[in-house]
């Protein structure tokens, strides 16, 4: 119920020129018209290997505040690339990233724990180690050295626990859950950490359908609900259009367009970026993406 | 922060967390019903295998004097007696059986337990920073540098031999600086760091090897197979002063530095995005594990096993969490090196093994048992 209700007139013109991330207009998005981008990749340039071709040259986006950006692409268009270089784990050569309108490269370790929220797509714990104890590891960057958990701390936790609803796994060993509760786990021990922000690398890929569904629905209430800024990276086209208020489609390294979904989701763009022919038809569910032929 | 936290009214703390603060929030929540168990069941042990290593012994003194001789008021009352004992000093007064038992048996027992003790802490930070399971001392290179650093002293600069146990000490951590650095590139991962003490092992193990055909005192091979199997015999207070300021160290920084063991068992992207400085933290929580092994290969040589075994059958009992397997490996180790030492000293009789081996026929089948029962053998 959470995630219909944002497509419903994706149908709607808007002006063409209309640059970065434009009104989406539905009911609980168009208080986000004004607001300012919390996350800006200027100029960036993004390289694994200093003597091979850059996996990203030169691209600027902006991530809208308080809202679900996907990043969407084929394989080595360098979506995840952007996102570690978001997360402060891959050095730009040139070009920067800001956060909230400081560089990245101000923050301290611990502040910028405290601002940004990143989820692997895998992730390991001790088998043994109770969700709640996971949850608990979220507060670190708000501890020092040898303090306890505070009221705070344990606030914190119980909130990141009811936000993605897995209170009844509270005192599971992680070594016993599911796929898809272990993921719900760690999105608890990242909203633990109180970000503004959060970024999460292909986060359904290895969950059962049921899982994928709830998993979109946590995400989109961490914006609806906690005035979040969400970045994910999604190689399921159909899930980002359902998910997102703000799309970023990445070909080869270079943005292709971005805006929201119902714009920047296109024919076009399908047979462009993800070499299919499709035949995009706006739903009372949304859009509907539906895969025809591959394009040789 | 702030902000989410000003939209979240409706969401007020559920009850659980008034209960939770009061039960489970404090500094020592960690203690639990299995770690009392095993920390209570191995200090007996450890309590009654040091009365049979105290009780017995070559020199035949009966049971109701040794145990007349522990607790003699003229030892225990005697302030200057007992400076003379753990500083060092004359004890001429004393009589024989008093001395056997008071500078041999009394201070092996005690040297095992602290040796005990670091092994087994040195065992299970390594295995958090490595994130490997079967890391140890050992594997990560320490023991091979502190071996060759030993044999080296003893073959080619033979009139440095009292200055052993600090060149084993630099040799171990000499060791583990150079596996780290093969493994670093521009960071390091556990697999690159076992790779690496691999590789290190390997060729200083050669060296060690190829040294012994430029031994020709028989004397001096003996001596350098005593350090490399790793032994006790002959731990007394001396031994004691070495290591006792070392393990105050190391168990305090080990304690402290539990809770960063156990955010380092998230893996490092998580580490890092929590905020830790993964690097520093791994190095400095190395740094506490290689003075812990060294001051054991110090005062005893290469003891194997104990920093392997000893942690794993903790985390068994007590799960993963290192506030509570850290004290636990402080209790266990001791446990196993004073029954190790026992068997060691007492198999058989006129002659004593060197307790290194005794722990490899321990550690070995209790490996074994391991593979056979775990699947993923290596993953923490």
């Amino acid at each position: 119920m959470i995630g219909n209700s944002s497509y419903e007139d994706g149908t709607e013109p808007t002006t063409a020129d209309d640059p970065g991330w434009g009104p989406v207009a539905s009911e609980d998005t168009t208080d986000r018209r004004d607001s300012a981008d919390h996350i800006e990749c200027r100029d960036l340039v993004l390289e694994y290997d200093a003597s091979a071709e850059p996996v990203v040259d030169g691209e600027t986006l902006s991530i809208p505040e308080s809202a679900v950006t996907a990043l969407v692409g084929p394989n080595g268009s360098g979506k995840s690339t952007i996102l570690r270089a978001i997360a402060r784990e891959l050095e730009p050569t040139t070009g920067r990233v800001v956060l909230d309108g400081r560089d990245l490269e101000e923050y301290s370790r611990k502040e910028l724990a405290r601002e940004l929220g990143l989820l692997s797509q895998h992730n390991v714990a001790p088998e043994s180690l109770t969700v709640e104890d996971l949850v608990r590891h979220g507060r670190y960057p708000h501890r020092r050295l040898f303090d306890t958990m505070t009221e705070e701390d344990w606030r914190a936790v119980d909130q990141a626990i009811e936000a993605v609803g897995i209170e009844t796994l509270r005192d599971r060993p992680v070594g016993s859950l599911s796929g898809g509760q272990t993921q719900l786990a760690w999105i608890a021990m990242v909203l633990a950490q109180e970000p503004r922000a959060l970024l999460l690398d292909e986060p359904t890929t290895y969950l059962d359908l049921r899982h994928q569904v709830r998993l979109l629905e946590v995400i989109q209430s961490l914006s609806d609900d906690f005035e979040m800024t969400v970045v994910v990276v999604l190689h399921d086209i159909s899930q980002a259009v359902r998910v997102c208020d703000h799309l970023v489609a990445l070909e080869d390294g270079s943005v292709y367009d971005s805006g929201p979904p119902s714009e920047v989701v296109t024919e076009e763009l399908m047979a462009e970026v993800f070499r299919v022919e499709a035949c995009i038809e706006p739903g009372p569910n949304g859009l509907g993406i539906h895969p025809v032929a591959e394009i040789e | 922060m702030s902000e989410k936290t000003g939209q979240s009214g409706p969401r007020s703390p559920t009850a659980t967390t008034a209960d939770r603060q009061v039960g489970s929030g404090g500094r020592l929540e960690w203690v639990d019903g299995p770690l009392l168990s095993v920390c209570l069941a191995s200090l007996a042990i450890t309590v009654v295998a040091g009365a049979v290593q105290i009780t017995f012994g070559d020199y035949s003194v009966s049971i109701t004097e040794v145990w007349g001789i522990v607790f003699d008021p003229a030892v225990l009352a005697s302030p200057s007696t007992l400076y003379a004992l753990v500083f060092g000093g004359e004890l001429a007064h004393l009589p024989t059986e008093s001395l056997i038992v008071w500078t041999q048996r009394v201070p092996r027992v005690l040297v095992a337990v602290f040796v005990g003790m670091n092994l087994a802490i040195s065992g299970a930070i390594f295995q958090a920073v490595t994130r490997n399971e079967l890391a140890s001392p050992y594997i990560l290179g320490v023991s091979s540098g502190a071996g060759l650093a030993v044999l080296l002293t003893l073959v080619v600069f033979g009139g440095l031999a009292a200055y052993l146990p600090l060149f084993a000490a630099l040799g171990g951590a000499f060791a583990f600086l150079l596996v780290y650095a093969i493994a670093w590139n521009g960071g390091t991962s556990p697999v690159r760091l076992v790779l690496a003490g691999v590789i290190v092992s390997t060729v200083f193990g050669s060296v060690q090897t190829g040294l012994y055909f430029f031994v020709d005192d028989l004397g001096t091979v003996q001596e350098a197979l005593a350090w490399t199997t790793g032994t006790l015999s002959g731990a007394g207070w001396s031994e004691m002063r070495l290591i006792v300021p070392w393990t105050v160290l190391t168990v305090s920084l080990s304690i402290v530095g539990a809770r960063q063991l156990n955010v380092l068992l998230l893996g490092e992207r998580t580490a890092r995005s929590l905020g830790m400085s993964v690097e520093r933290a791994r190095f400095g929580l190395s740094a506490v594990a290689i003075v812990a092994a060294s001051a054991s290969v110090a005062v005893s040589g290469i003891i194997g096993f104990v920093g392997l075994i000893v942690p794993h059958m903790v985390r068994t009992i007590v799960g993963s969490d290192y506030r509570a397997l850290i004290v636990g490996c402080l209790f266990v180790g001791p446990a196993l090196l004073v029954v190790a030492d026992v068997c060691a000293r007492l198999a058989i009789s006129g002659s004593q093994l060197p307790v290194g081996i005794l722990t490899g026929l321990i550690g070995g089948p209790y490996f074994l048992y391991l593979m056979k029962r775990k699947q993923h053998l290596g993953e923490l």
